[in-house]
């Protein structure tokens, strides 16, 4: 009979069993530590918002710095008369106390293409005032010998006439505001001819002539912004009979209400395929009618922010010639300029006179200062938009465009200080251009609103599971290891 | 940290002074139906006669955003294929040849509406699914689908609630992304989707209060189906009356709707609106109706005359243009019988196709004589 040594057997069987427990333990630490060190700040950085910092210091240091309005100067230089600038300058800076804009009289003779040049010329039988219609910036002042408050006449001729829209444009008026469109650095202009019952627009060479001619005065505006143009002729249906239209005595019918005289959703004018702001140029040519625009000189208006249309009747059009092609044309580059907002002032006398340089220029600073302006409010819109939306993300990247936007408005403000209109347009536009890109980054759009519930609806079918099986494995080990 | 001097005077008040005297300008429609599946057709139907109404009011396809599932007019158990009605008599065929949806099937999804409301795209979005509104702008919005207390499904795999659409206004309240928005939607429970909006210049209507159900009109025996929801159908009974010339306002359409017509009660919130409906015109938010004014040139002044190039002024980065080729287009379209274009060159292309054409005629030559 064999004896069996089950003590034996005992003592060598518990260290292994320990040992198991052990290594059992040790994994769920292993997996505990791995959950925490790794999974832990994988699943928070996974899920949390991305919220960069703005570059709020700079923000507000920028803001502070154009809380009072944007400065700038436009160079004057005076000749021929032998004034007091000194005495000049103060009168100026007098009439200019709360204008943004100043007049800077420049003492010593300039080169300089941006400083304008103001020329007294003594004449014995009038006063006047000749803008040059060049590129030279000339002005040219007649003044009778018997002017002694000269240098009275010259600020009124300077503040009053030459530089008066862009000294007080902020009391643009509505009108002009209406009409405008939205600023843009890319403009497609449509000129439509709008036909009714299939008729076609008789002279083809008159029409390419006249056409190019507007293409050359098209290029005049490329500092302001890029246009392409399309031409093209539309057949459409019969127009809508608007309210209170009546027929007069020379069976013209008188049209009343234009707001309502454009079918825009059935003329075939409705394009959406160009992201640029399209400016619609519209002659239109009735057939059997002949209309009128009630109180219209020109028999033409301006549609707000969309374009314009001229009305041409049958016999005009049978009659037309090249000099009545660009008259048309010539309606076309004024509504365009209106359009745009050049020359916002028509009732003001002094301002029609200007030549179409002076205007540009005009409206290259005042674009300038409204364009800083609006990139401030985006900065405050966004700012605004992530204190209230707290879950809202802000990707790297807009807080990258709104620091690019802020040095491309110091460079802004640099240029206007050393007069260098055109170099502070363009750095204004991109500052507009980045602050937009920032407050429209396409990554700013997780759902605003995210419940807590919600949360738990997503998370615990994730985490659940997984958080049960480690919290089971611990109590285990725990209870293994006090056994021991 | 809170940007404190951002109370910046000057440029906060020219902002403010500018919104309270802007009048809309242009008129833009946001329809969406968010169901899909062949029982919520009356959704659908509901979404296209709204859109059929604007249309005819003059609202043009590129101010319409049309998303829909389009999964009705196709569909197999549609008995009428290729078209969708929105009464048994089936007088009206609503989806036509002339309808343009901008979001169809599962692009109908809450990103997109918020991405649509907010304007936040990829650059290659095209402008043609895009809200491009602006300070003068006024919106109708137009929701329908299944909506329960301040939320409303999108195609039965998610849903929007009402803080989402309120914080979506508030951003383009920000950016001056409109004028004034009608809000309408015709779900269950639909006036509470309105509740949590913040903006100013927001009227709304919904169809039915909190624990209350948005009932379908009618069906169509043939179809199999509910064709149109009481809501949307007396809406549309009430806007056939309108004209862009109609003196019809905001608040006619509101007492037009009574509890034995819809079943429900219908719900307007003119809290964050300053103006009266009663004064509110129907057609400064279904017609398109632009301001139009008489400004006209001086007879002394010409811009464009019969003069060389030079004589215009110069531009910095002048890049002159000329128009070179003239083609005649015919479309098919019922409205353009025939379409010239002119397109434009620039100069400078001319220049390279000219040096690349001489440089091979040179390399041809020299091949030639050389072997």
């Amino acid at each position: 009979m064999t004896v069996v040594d089950t003590n034996i057997k005992k003592e060598e069987s518990t260290p292994i069993i320990n040992d198991d427990k052990k290594l059992r333990f040790s994994i769920i630490i292993v997996l505990l530590l791995t959950a925490i060190i790794i999974g832990f700040p994988s699943w928070y950085l996974t899920t949390s918002v991305e919220r960069a910092s703005l570059p709020i210091d700079e923000m507000n240091s920028l803001n502070e710095k154009c809380s009072n309005g944007i400065n700038y100067k436009i160079p004057v230089q005076i000749s021929g008369y032998d004034i007091d600038i000194n005495e000049l300058q103060i009168k100026l800076d007098e009439k200019l106390l709360n204008s943004n804009a100043k007049i800077s009289i420049i003492n010593k003779s300039n080169n300089d293409t941006n400083t304008y040049q103001l020329k007294i010329i003594p004449n014995d039988i009038e006063n006047k005032l000749i803008v040059s219609p060049n590129s030279d910036k000339l002005i040219e002042l007649y003044v009778t010998n018997d002017n002694i408050m000269i240098n009275d006449l010259i600020s009124r001729v300077l503040i009053d006439s030459i530089f008066n829209l862009e000294l007080n444009y902020h009391q643009i008026d509505n009108i002009s505001k209406l009409i405008k469109l939205p600023f843009n650095k890319n403009y497609k202009i449509s000129i439509n001819f709008l036909h009714e019952n299939n008729k076609i627009f008789p002279n083809k060479e008159i029409l390419q002539k006249s056409i190019n001619n507007f293409q050359n005065f098209i290029n005049s505006l490329n500092t302001i912004a890029n246009f392409t143009i399309e031409f093209q002729e539309l057949w459409h249906e019969k127009r809508i009979i608007t309210e209170n239209e009546y027929i007069n005595e020379n069976n013209f019918t008188v049209i009343k209400d234009i707001n309502r005289f454009v079918d825009y959703s059935n003329w075939g004018l409705d394009q959406d395929f160009d992201i640029n702001p399209i400016i619609n140029l519209n002659l239109y040519l009735p057939d059997g009618e002949n209309l009128l625009i009630e109180n219209s000189q020109k028999n033409s208006f301006i549609i707000s922010k969309w374009g314009s249309v001229i009305i041409l009747n049958d016999e005009e059009v049978n009659s037309i010639d090249y000099n009545k092609m660009n008259e048309i044309f010539d309606i076309f580059a004024f509504q365009l300029l209106k359009l745009i907002g050049i020359n916002s002032e028509t009732d003001n006398f002094n301002n029609d006179g200007k030549s179409l340089f002076f205007k540009i220029d005009e409206f290259i600073r005042i674009q300038t200062i409204k364009n800083i302006n609006e990139s401030l409010i985006n900065f405050q819109n966004l700012n605004k938009l992530i204190n209230q939306l707290k879950t809202i993300p802000i990707p790297l990247k807009s807080v990258e465009e709104i620091n690019q936007s802020i040095i491309e408005i110091e460079n802004t403000l640099n240029y206007l200080n050393n007069f260098q209109w055109y170099l502070a347009y363009k750095t204004s536009i991109n500052a507009v251009e980045l602050s937009n890109n920032a407050f429209f980054h396409k990554d700013m759009v997780q759902q605003a609103y995210f419940p807590e519930e919600h949360k738990m609806a997503v998370y615990s079918p994730l985490l659940g599971p997984f958080a049960t099986i480690m919290i089971m494995a611990i109590v285990r080990g725990i209870k293994e290891l006090k056994a021991k | 940290m809170v940007l404190a001097v951002f109370a910046q005077e000057s440029v906060i008040t020219e902002n403010k002074a500018e919104t309270q005297q802007s009048q809309h300008t242009n008129n833009w429609a946001v329809i969406i139906s968010t169901s899909r599946f062949w029982f919520n057709y009356r959704h659908m139907a509901n979404a296209l006669s709204m859109y059929s109404q604007v249309k005819r009011l003059g609202i043009p396809d590129s101010q319409i955003i049309l998303m829909l599932s389009d999964d009705i007019a196709c569909n197999p158990r549609n008995a009428f294929q290729g078209e969708v009605f929105n009464n048994a008599d089936r007088q009206i065929e609503l989806y036509g040849d002339n309808i343009k949806v901008d979001y169809r099937g599962y692009e109908v999804t809450v990103e997109n509406f918020i991405r649509l409301l907010t304007d936040r795209w990829p650059n290659e979005h095209p402008k043609s699914k895009r809200l491009l509104t602006d300070e003068n702008s006024n919106i109708f919005i137009y929701l329908t689908g299944h909506g329960g207390d301040e939320f409303l499904k999108f195609q039965d795999a998610e849903e929007i609630s009402s803080h989402d659409i309120a914080d979506a206004f508030a951003q383009m309240y920000e950016k001056k992304r409109y004028n004034e928005i009608f809000f309408m939607i015709d779900t269950c429970q639909a006036n509470t989707m309105y509740s949590q909006f913040y903006s100013p210049n927001i009227i709304s209507c919904g169809s039915s209060e909190i624990h209350e159900s948005s009932y379908s009109h009618h069906s169509d025996v043939e179809i199999g189906v509910a064709v149109i929801d009481r809501f949307t159908y007396y809406t549309l009974e009430f806007l056939e009356n309108v004209t862009t010339t109609s003196n019809l306002t905001l608040q006619n359409l509101f007492d037009s709707y009574t509890f034995d017509k819809i079943h429900s009660n219908v719900g307007v919130n003119t809290d964050l609106y300053n103006r009266d409906p009663k004064d509110v015109l129907l057609t400064d938010f279904f017609a398109n109706i632009q301001q139009s004014v008489i400004v006209e040139p001086n007879e002394d002044y010409l811009y464009v005359y019969d003069g060389d190039e030079e004589d215009y002024p110069k531009s910095e980065n002048k890049i002159n243009k000329n128009p070179n080729t003239t083609t005649l287009q015919h479309k098919e379209s019922e409205n353009i019988s025939n379409v010239i274009k002119i397109s434009f060159q620039n100069t400078k292309d001319i220049v390279y196709s000219y040096g690349i054409t001489v440089t091979m005629i040179i390399m041809v030559l020299a091949g030639y004589y050389c072997f």
